[in-house]
């Protein structure tokens, strides 16, 4: 197999071939490298070389479109999203599980963490919201209170301005009734 | 017994063997297929990716767990990559086990599909 072939070389070759793909050399390019370095030692053909490089590419990119997902999957979570938090714990989990190697170095504390961070963030939109709510609730009660005291406030015009057209008419109101009268609307001689 | 009982009895005891694996992680509220996998595996239930999906739908229509597909998931995009590689929208990739999913196992509830 030419893919054993090209893992079975030693560090340096391998390392070669990786730094080929990551600066773009085509194949022919690094297998000339690989004869500069090992000789005739190099058992395989450019094929081979080009083929692993393709390989190389591909993988990278599947890998770039997870980490991408993953991306997104923990943008939500930070956003609130309970599901994404708990999916990306779940995924942790699985990581953990199944490849403990790689999900040590990939940080599970910080991993748990954003999860978490993910649920506080969540909380406090919840909060938020219900405070609004309370917001809205008291700005309805608020307007309510206004319309009603706009309609005593409206009565007590009328009821001052038909005193007043009584105290035209000659009719007097005795001055302390008139004033308790003022008083129950909140009205005063100034208004 | 024929084959074909064989083979539906086999069947029987993985789900039951999901159900009970899934009872394990209860407390949490989603785990992740491949994990599943792999303690069913543990369990001695080495199943294929696409019998472990089948026997997850039956169960979640049974109402006996709660599943989540891959086009749930935020981010996830519905194409294959320029290589081909995809994960299809309707790919389970994390289960939950439900109140009457625990009922089967506490023998409080009796399905012939499901082996506990």
């Amino acid at each position: 197999m030419a893919a054993t072939k090209i893992q079975k070389l030693p560090p340096e070759a391998r390392q070669l071939i990786f730094a080929g793909f990551q600066e773009g050399k085509i194949g022919r390019v690094v297998y000339a490298e690989l004869l500069d370095l090992f000789g005739q030692e190099v058992e395989f053909s450019q094929r081979t070389v080009e083929r692993e490089l393709e390989n190389l590419k591909r993988r990278w990119k599947q890998r770039e479109r997870r980490r991408e997902w993953m991306a997104d999957l923990v943008a939500a979570s930070e956003k609130g999203n309970i599901e994404a938090s708990q999916m990306v714990k779940a995924l942790a989990m699985q990581g953990l599980e199944n490849d403990p190697e790689s999900f040590i170095e990939s940080d599970p504390i910080k991993v748990q963490a954003l999860a978490l961070e993910g649920e506080k963030i969540r909380l406090k939109r919840a909060k938020l919201e219900q405070d609004n709510q309370r917001l809205a609730l008291d700005r309805e009660k608020f307007e309510g209170l206004k319309t009603k005291l706009l309609g005593i406030r409206d009565q007590a015009e009328k009821a001052k301005k038909a005193m007043e057209a009584a105290k035209a008419r000659g009719g007097e109101l005795p001055q302390d009734v008139e004033k308790q009268i003022l008083a129950i609307y909140g009205l005063t001689e100034a208004n | 017994m024929t084959m074909t009982d064989f083979e539906r009895d086999r069947h029987r005891r993985e789900r039951g063997a999901i159900v009970r694996a899934l009872k394990q992680v209860y407390s949490e509220p989603m785990t992740g297929v491949q994990s599943l996998r792999s303690v069913l595996r543990i369990l001695g239930f080495a199943l294929s990716p696409k019998a472990l999906q089948f026997h997850l739908t039956l169960l979640a229509e049974r109402g006996y767990i709660q599943i989540w597909r891959a086009d749930q998931m935020p981010g996830y995009k519905d194409e294959p990559d320029s290589e081909g590689a995809w994960t299809p929208p309707d790919e389970i990739v994390f289960a939950h086990l439900l109140s009457s999913g625990l009922e089967l196992l506490d023998r409080e509830k009796v399905d012939l599909k499901v082996t506990v």
